[in-house]
C-alpha cells in the first residue's frame, strides 16, 4: 500500500483528528486534501533530486498497518525504567516539556525551582504562558492558536514565485502540519520580559524505550506541531529534542540500514515581534526514524532569531527552516551541524527571506559525514526589490570520512536589490593528513586523533548552543558517532 | 640507542631521492648535531625517524633501543614510535584550530602513561604538572588555553614544542631547527630548558643550520648532511669551521675523497652502506 493511503485509513480511525473548532476541522481537511491531490514527491522534483521518499513506501509496506499516534495513551506504554531514564536525562534547571509519540506528558514534564508546575497551564513568572496544544484547541486560547496559524500562512503565502510555485507535490509533507494539528504546545512570551531559563521540548518514543519494542511492532506515524510566539523586547530559549532511545553505545551500520519503522512529522511555527531574541536549538538524534521537520519563523523588526540545528542521526532526516525578515533592523543567524554514518540521509533545506532594508543572516552549516552516508543542504538566499542593505551571507564546510560518503549542496541566492553584500561558499574537505601526524607523532592513536580534529570541527557550531543542557547532550551523542 | 645504517629515501609517489645511504649511531646520553645546506635532507631524515607519510623509504634500516632491546622502528607506526620515546620537534610545528593546546597535551601525556603502564592523569592534577612544567620553560599560563599553535608567534610555536618534550620526556628527541626563528633570549630559555631534560640515559639530535645554538647545547659529535649522506663527521670544532669557512670547503673535500675512494671502491668490490660515515 502506498504511504499516503495507509496513513488515509490512519487518520480515519483517529477520534482526536475529527474533534475542535469548526475553522481548525475545515483546516485539516483542507490541507489533507490539497496533500492527497498532489501527492508524494519523487528525485524528479527539485528539492528531492538526493532525498528519495522510497523510506516511506517501505514504512506503509512493513507488516502490521501505520498506526497514528497516539493509538492509546503512550505515557502508559512506557515502562517505569523507560520512564526513569527520561527523567535522568532531564535538566531540573529550565523547564521541560516532554513528549512521548507526540503526546504531551504531563507526568513527565519537569520544572525548575522558580517555575511553578501545574498540569495543563502553566506559568513562568507569570510571564509566560505555555499549555498543551490539544487543551489549548477546546479552550479560549484556541484564538490565539488560530491567530498564530494565520500570521504564519499569510507571511508564507509571501514568499517568493519560485518557492511558491515549486511543484505542489514538493510541499505535500508540509502540510501534513497543518492537516494533522492536534498535539504540541503552545508557548506565549509576553512582552518586556527575559525568560530565566530555556523551555525545552523533549521527544521520545514508546517503542523504542519499552521493552514490548523487541515483539514486532506496528509502524507508527507521529505529528506535532509547536506554536511559539514571542512578545515584543523579550528575550527567550528554546529548546527542541528529537530522540528516539537513549542508547547506551554507537549505533551500528546494520541499524542505519534496517527499514525504519516510525516516521515523525513536527512542525513549529514561530512568531517573533518587535525587538524581541529568541535562541532556538533544535537537536534530531533518532536513528530509527524517518523524521520531516519544518521550521517556520517570522521576524519582525529589530529582533534577533538565532538558530542551532543539529542533525545528528536519523534513518532519514529533512529539515526546513524558513525565515521571513518583515522588518528593519532584524537579524538572523542559522548554525547547523549534520553528522551521519551507515547509510543515513540527512537533509537540510533552508530559506531566508530578506523583505525590507537594513536586515541581516548569516548561516553557517557544516557535516562530518562517516561510511556510505548522505548529507543535502539547499540554502536559499531572496532580497527582495527595495531591501537595500540587507547583508546575507552562506556558508557550507563539509568533511568527509570516507571516500564513499557523499554531500550534496546548493546554494541558490535570488537578490532583486542592487545596494547589498552577500556572500555564499562551500568547501567539501577530508581531515588534514598534518594535523593527524602531528597528533600521532604525540603518541595519540589514529582514532583518537581523527576524534579530536572532528570535535574541533564541530566545535565552532556546538559553542554556539544557548542551552548548555542541550550541548552536552550533543556532545555525548558526538562521542558516540566517533567511537 | 639509534643506529642508522645505509638509509634511503624518497618523496612518496615520486622519484625523488633525497636520502641516499646515511649512516648514524647515537648512543645514551649523546648530543648530536647534524648539519648541512639547504636540501641537504635533514629535514626529511627527522621527518622520516617519526613515520611521516610524506616519505617512503626506499633502503637501508634503523634500529632503536625498546627496553634494552633493539627493535626495528620502521615496524612501529608514529603513535608508537612517540610511546617508545622517539620524540620529533618540529621546525614547523603545525597548527590545529579547535583543539585546546591543555587536551592535546594531556591527551599526549596520558597515551605515555598507559604505554608504560603508570595512571592516567586527571585533569586538575594534569593542570598542576603542566604548570609547573611552563614555569621551568619561563612560559606564560596561557598558553595552554589557546589553540594548538594557532596565532602564535614563530618563537611560541618553538617553545611549545619544547615544552611537549618536556612534558613527554623522550629518550630520543630530535630537535628540527629548533633555533630557526628565535631571538636571542628565547633561544637561551629554550636551550636551557632542553640542558635542563638531558639525561646519560637520553639523547638528542639536533639539526641545524648555525652554530648559534651550538654554543648553548654543546654536541658530542657534529657530522655534515650533504645530497643525501653524511660527508664528515667531528667534534664541536666542526660546527666552528663551518661557520668560519662555509659548506662549499667541506664539499669540495669530500667529492676529491668520494672520487678517490670510488675508484678505490671499484677495484675492491667494497658493499655499499659501509663508507661515507
Amino acid at each position: 500500500m502506498a504511504f499516503l493511503e495507509s496513513l488515509a485509513s490512519a487518520r480515519a480511525a483517529s477520534k482526536a483528528l475529527a474533534s475542535g473548532p469548526g475553522w481548525l476541522k475545515a483546516m485539516r481537511e483542507k490541507a489533507w486534501e490539497q496533500a492527497i491531490l498532489s501527492g508524494l514527491p519523487t528525485t524528479r522534483h527539485e528539492s528531492f533530486r538526493y532525498t528519495s521518499l522510497r523510506p516511506l513506501a517501505a514504512l506503509a509496506n512493513a507488516p502490521g498497518t501505520l498506526a497514528y499516534l497516539p493509538a492509546q495513551a503512550p505515557w502508559e506504554l512506557l515502562s517505569e525504567e523507560a520512564a526513569n531514564k527520561l527523567r535522568d536525562l532531564l535538566d531540573p534547571a529550565g523547564l521541560n516539556l516532554v513528549f512521548v509519540d507526540g503526546v504531551f506528558v504531563h507526568e513527565l514534564s519537569g520544572a525548575g525551582p522558580d517555575v511553578q508546575v501545574v498540569p495543563g497551564a502553566r506559568d513562568m513568572n507569570q510571564c509566560v504562558h505555555v499549555e498543551g496544544l490539544r487543551e489549548a484547541l477546546q479552550n479560549h486560547s484556541a484564538e490565539a492558536v488560530k491567530s498564530l496559524l494565520e500570521t504564519i500562512a499569510k507571511a508564507r503565502q509571501g514568499l517568493p514565485v519560485p518557492v511558491a510555485h515549486v511543484a505542489k507535490q514538493e510541499r505535500t509533507l508540509e502540510l501534513f502540519e497543518d492537516a494533522f494539528l492536534n498535539e504540541g504546545v503552545l508557548i506565549h512570551f509576553s512582552d518586556d520580559f527575559v525568560a530565566p531559563a530555556p523551555i525545552r521540548l523533549i521527544h521520545a518514543h514508546s517503542q523504542a524505550h519499552s521493552p514490548a519494542s523487541a515483539q514486532q511492532p506496528r509502524p507508527t506515524a507521529g505529528f506535532t506541531r509547536h506554536l511559539i510566539h514571542v512578545g515584543q523586547n523579550t528575550t527567550a530559549r528554546i529548546s527542541e529534542c528529537y530522540l528516539d532511545a537513549i542508547h547506551p553505545q554507537a549505533i551500528t551500520e546494520a541499524e542505519t540500514k534496517a527499514n525504519a519503522r516510525n516516521v515523525f512529522f513536527a512542525g513549529t511555527t514561530i512568531v517573533m515581534e518587535k525587538n524581541s531574541i529568541l535562541r532556538h536549538d533544535r537537536i534530531l538524534s533518532s536513528a530509527s526514524d524517518l523524521h520531516f521537520g519544518n521550521t517556520n519563523v517570522v521576524v519582525a523588526a529589530g529582533a534577533r532569531y538565532l538558530s542551532l540545528a543539529l542533525n545528528l542521526s536519523a534513518n532519514l532526516g529533512r529539515h526546513n527552516i524558513t525565515a521571513m525578515i518583515e522588518g528593519e533592523g532584524a537579524e538572523v543567524v542559522l548554525d547547523g551541524l549534520t553528522t551521519a554514518q551507515g547509510e543515513q540521509l540527512l537533509d537540510t533545506q533552508s530559506i531566508v527571506d530578506h523583505r525590507v532594508p537594513h536586515t541581516t543572516s548569516r548561516q553557517l552549516y557544516k557535516s562530518i559525514l562517516k561510511d556510505k552516508s548522505r548529507s543535502v543542504f539547499s540554502g536559499k538566499i531572496f532580497v527582495r526589490k527595495g531591501a537595500q542593505k540587507t547583508a546575507a551571507f552562506q556558508q557550507t564546510k563539509t568533511l568527509l570520512l570516507s571516500n564513499d560518503a557523499e554531500v550534496d549542496a546548493k546554494p541558490q541566492l535570488e537578490i532583486e536589490a542592487d545596494d547589498v553584500r552577500c556572500s555564499h561558499g562551500a568547501t567539501v574537505t577530508q581531515l588534514n593528513h598534518d594535523e593527524m601526524f602531528y597528533l600521532r607523532s604525540r603518541g595519540i592513536p589514529e582514532s583518537t586523533a581523527e576524534a579530536m580534529l572532528c570535535q574541533a570541527f564541530a566545535g565552532e557550531i556546538l559553542r554556539t548552543a544557548a542551552d548548555p543542557w542541550l550541548e552536552a547532550l550533543a556532545r555525548k551523542e558526538l562521542t558516540r558517532f566517533f567511537q | 640507542m639509534l643506529v642508522i645504517k645505509g638509509l634511503k629515501a624518497k618523496v612518496a609517489d615520486t622519484d625523488k631521492e633525497i636520502l641516499r645511504g646515511l649512516d648514524l649511531t647515537v648512543k645514551s646520553g649523546e648530543v648530536h648535531a647534524i648539519m648541512g645546506p639547504n636540501g641537504s635532507g635533514k629535514s626529511t631524515l627527522s621527518k622520516i625517524l617519526a613515520g611521516h607519510p610524506d616519505y617512503e623509504v626506499t633502503g637501508g634500516s634503523v634500529e632503536i633501543d625498546v627496553n634494552f632491546r633493539s627493535k626495528n622502528l620502521f615496524d612501529m607506526a608514529p603513535e608508537e614510535r612517540a610511546r617508545n620515546g622517539v620524540f620529533l620537534a618540529y621546525q614547523y610545528p603545525v597548527e590545529i584550530p579547535g583543539v585546546s593546546n591543555s587536551e592535546f597535551l594531556r591527551a599526549s601525556f596520558n597515551e605515555i602513561c598507559k604505554h608504560q603502564g603508570a595512571d592516567e592523569m586527571d585533569p586538575l592534577e594534569f593542570d598542576d604538572f603542566l604548570k609547573a612544567k611552563l614555569k621551568f620553560l619561563s612560559m606564560s599560563e596561557s598558553f595552554i588555553s589557546r589553540a594548538v599553535n594557532v596565532d602564535f608567534s614563530g618563537g611560541e610555536k618553538k617553545r611549545n614544542e619544547i615544552l611537549q618534550m618536556a612534558i613527554l620526556s623522550p629518550r630520543l628527541a630530535i630537535l628540527d631547527e629548533t633555533d630557526s626563528g628565535l631571538d636571542v633570549d628565547s633561544l637561551r630559555i629554550v636551550s636551557e630548558g632542553v640542558n635542563k631534560l638531558r639525561t646519560k640515559d637520553n639523547a638528542l639530535v639536533l639539526i641545524t643550520h648555525y652554530q648559534r645554538i651550538l654554543n648553548h647545547i654543546v654536541p658530542d659529535h657534529v657530522h655534515v648532511l650533504y645530497k643525501g649522506r653524511i660527508i664528515k663527521s667531528g667534534d664541536k670544532t666542526l660546527a666552528m669551521q663551518i661557520e668560519k669557512h662555509g659548506y662549499d670547503a667541506l664539499i669540495k673535500e669530500s667529492k676529491e675523497s668520494k672520487e678517490s675512494r670510488e675508484s678505490k671502491e671499484s677495484k675492491e668490490f667494497m658493499a655499499p652502506g659501509e663508507h661515507g660515515n
